[in-house]
């Protein structure tokens, strides 16, 4: 974000339908975005790296480059928080989108005030959260510095995605105690209880592929049958 | 009575009255036979003894033959046997008719025997007897063994009559479960009869029954299907239209008109789709997911959301294994009905040891919408005034996913029960974090 025009946040919007586009569009820009609109995955590739945006929209349903492959060319170079607009009886493409390296999604047809809190609740993740605990905590190999947004594993500084990091900042705050996936999903994300469980265990999976020695056999992010997922501070003897 | 005993004792009693008449007969025969032969021999005798008799001894003594009778003017003498057992009516018959040989057989006396006698005109009347009891024996046996053959015949009729009308039974068994597998929906079974008798073309007509039967259910199977893929085809394909009709509204000024329309399109947004949701409920396509959490937080989160003033009737705490998403569903639409048309106070229940959770209010309860609450369209239908009128097919559709059942009734008010499924009871406790912020 070196050269910023403005001070609102910059996202990349991709959808085919004209419409959709254009009304959305006007909603985000007149609701405190700026928005770089674009109508095929190409193009949105495109607008993604010439405008360096903090975050970006994507229909899953395009023509040609399609918004899973987006979401993934995305990641593969970024860690902005990416948000797919699915439909819901789309299954498959819900969780293809979240293991491709997505935040969170929004289902269509959707109101556009929805739509711009959960922007803007992805955006406040990626915000330093100092709220007076300890600054930087240890857990095993992993060390989490809240103050500098930073996460190191045996001192190799971690690329996590602004969610990830809200997520392991939320375990390491609960260190041995298990959490549930209705705690997480309303911590991390901001959702009730109708949230889509399913986002925190494609994002917990993302997090261990990270973090763990072994992303098969889990030494810090356990999981616990039935209830959800606990950070285990591993023994000073392993 | 079976089949299977009707025509087994027809074929024992057919048997016995065969075997029986022929035994019959065949030992009439051998009695007359045996008669016969008597006679011819007794004939033959007191013919000898006549001719002995006639001969005389010089000096007019007269000779008796052994085993012979003789009954002259001047007295009767000979054999004492003979003599005892001489029925009255042959001593007159020979005596009336001279010169002629006359038998007759006393096969009931205590010894049976066939008596023969002659006149000899001038000297007297001559009898013989010749002994039955020999071929009386043998009559008995042949008796005995016709008997026995008459039985045995009987027996292996029946036999042959249970092995028959099984064979019949089995096959007529086989048509019947058939028919039994097609009623429970069974529509591949078929039979497959060998030959060509009546039971063969009757399991060949309800073959062709079953396959008519088949083709016609999956027409309706398929026309069924087709209209549901239409359907959710048509909602799928409303998306990106109500997409762009909701995104654009939201772009009206909030005047008089714009709010109208704004409120419109999300209805209208609402109303497909919850459709969506009952297409996708009706075809059986929903699966539930089970995790733990604690149900007196989801109970208390979405009551203070959607309908603040039900007063809340629940215990300590209480964690179930469920799906947390689709039961925040369920509670949602109970609670937006109660709230829409229902009147207050509401109480909402959570029972631990039913595992139910019950929304009641005080309006003025379902009414007629109860009767029809069995048929899942019938719900879907029957609008209470305000919302789509789907919610209550969806609350009850996603009980039944969950594995539970939704139960309504009129009890002072509109009552609704989701009784969870026994599963849902969680017997370990796990140690878990107090309530979350929200």
């Amino acid at each position: 974000m070196a050269m910023m025009e403005s001070h609102l946040p910059r996202l990349v919007f991709v959808e085919d339908d004209p419409v959709i586009r254009r009304a959305t569009s006007d909603y985000l820009t007149r609701n405190g975005f700026e928005v770089i609109a674009a109508e095929d995955g190409e193009a949105g590739l495109l607008a993604w790296r010439e405008s360096d945006p903090v975050l970006a929209l994507l229909d899953v349903m395009l023509p040609g480059m399609d918004g899973v492959a987006l979401c993934r060319a995305i990641r593969a170079e970024s860690q902005i928080p990416v948000i797919l607009l699915s439909a819901r009886s789309d299954p498959i493409d819900v969780v293809l989108g979240l293991e491709a390296g997505a935040d969170d999604y929004v289902t269509k047809p959707f109101e556009p005030a929805v739509l711009a809190a959960r922007l803007r609740a992805a955006l406040r993740r990626v915000a330093p959260s100092a709220d007076g605990r300890v600054a930087v905590e240890q857990v095993g190999l992993l060390e989490v510095d809240r103050e500098g947004y930073v996460v190191t594993r045996a001192g190799e500084p971690l690329a996590l995605t602004p969610t990830e990091y809200r997520l392991l900042v939320e375990f390491v705050d609960n260190v041995g105690i298990a959490l549930d996936r209705a705690t997480l999903l309303e911590r991390v994300w901001g959702y009730g209880w109708a949230g889509d469980t399913r986002l925190v265990d494609v994002h917990v999976q993302r997090l261990r592929a990270k973090i763990e020695e072994d992303p098969a056999a889990p030494e810090l992010v356990q999981t616990v049958r039935g209830v959800g997922y606990k950070l285990v501070r591993p023994s000073e003897d392993l | 009575m079976s089949l299977r005993v009707r025509l087994a004792l027809a074929i024992a009693i057919i048997s016995a009255l065969v075997a029986g008449g022929i035994s019959l007969a065949v030992y009439e025969r051998s009695v007359s036979d045996r008669v016969n032969r008597a006679r011819d021999t007794a004939a033959r005798q007191v013919r000898t003894a006549a001719s002995i008799v006639r001969l005389r001894l010089p000096g007019g003594a007269m000779v008796t033959p052994a085993g012979s009778y003789v009954v002259t003017n001047n007295g009767a003498v000979g054999d004492a046997l003979v003599a005892a057992g001489l029925p009255a009516h042959l001593r007159v018959r020979v005596a009336t008719t001279p010169g002629r040989v006359f038998t007759d057989p006393d096969l009931d006396a205590e010894s049976p025997a066939v008596y023969a006698g002659t006149m000899l005109p001038s000297i007297g009347s001559v009898f013989v007897r010749q002994s039955f009891v020999a071929d009386e024996q043998e009559l008995s046996a042949l008796r005995d063994a016709l008997i026995r053959l008459t039985a045995g015949a009987t027996v292996l009729g029946a036999l042959l009559g249970v092995l028959v009308a099984s064979a019949l039974s089995r096959r007529l068994r086989r048509s019947v479960t058939l028919a039994r597998r097609l009623a429970a929906g069974d529509l591949e079974a078929r039979l497959n009869p060998r030959g060509r008798d009546e039971i063969a073309a009757l399991g060949h007509a309800l073959d062709d029954m079953a396959e008519a039967l088949g083709a016609t259910i999956r027409e309706l199977d398929d026309a069924a299907e087709r209209e549901r893929s239409f359907s959710a085809d048509v909602a799928h394909e409303l998306r990106t239209p109500i997409t762009g009709l909701v995104a654009a509204s939201a772009l009206l000024e909030d005047t008089p008109e714009g709010v109208m329309v704004k409120e419109r399109a999300r209805a209208l947004a609402y109303l497909i789709e919850e459709l969506l949701e009952v297409m996708r409920l009706g075809a059986g396509a929903e699966t539930a997911l089970a995790e733990q959490f604690d149900l007196l937080r989801l109970v208390s989160d979405v009551v203070r959301e959607r309908l603040p003033d039900a007063q809340l009737v629940v215990p300590e705490s209480l964690r179930i294994e469920s799906d947390a998403r689709r039961l925040q569903r369920v509670l949602v639409n109970l609670l937006d009905n109660a709230r829409r048309h229902g009147r207050a106070p509401f109480f909402v229940v959570v029972d631990a040891q039913a595992l139910t959770i019950t929304v009641r209010d005080s309006g003025p309860g379902f009414g007629l919408f109860l009767e029809r609450a069995g048929e899942r369209f019938a719900m879907a239908s029957r609008t209470r005034g305000g919302g789509t009128g789907l919610g209550l097919a969806i609350a009850e559709g996603q009980s039944r996913v969950l594995g539970g059942e939704l139960v309504l009734r009129d009890d002072g008010g509109a009552v609704a029960m989701l009784r969870l499924p026994p599963t849902a009871r969680v017997v370990v406790d796990v140690q878990v974090p107090a309530g979350g912020s929200a």
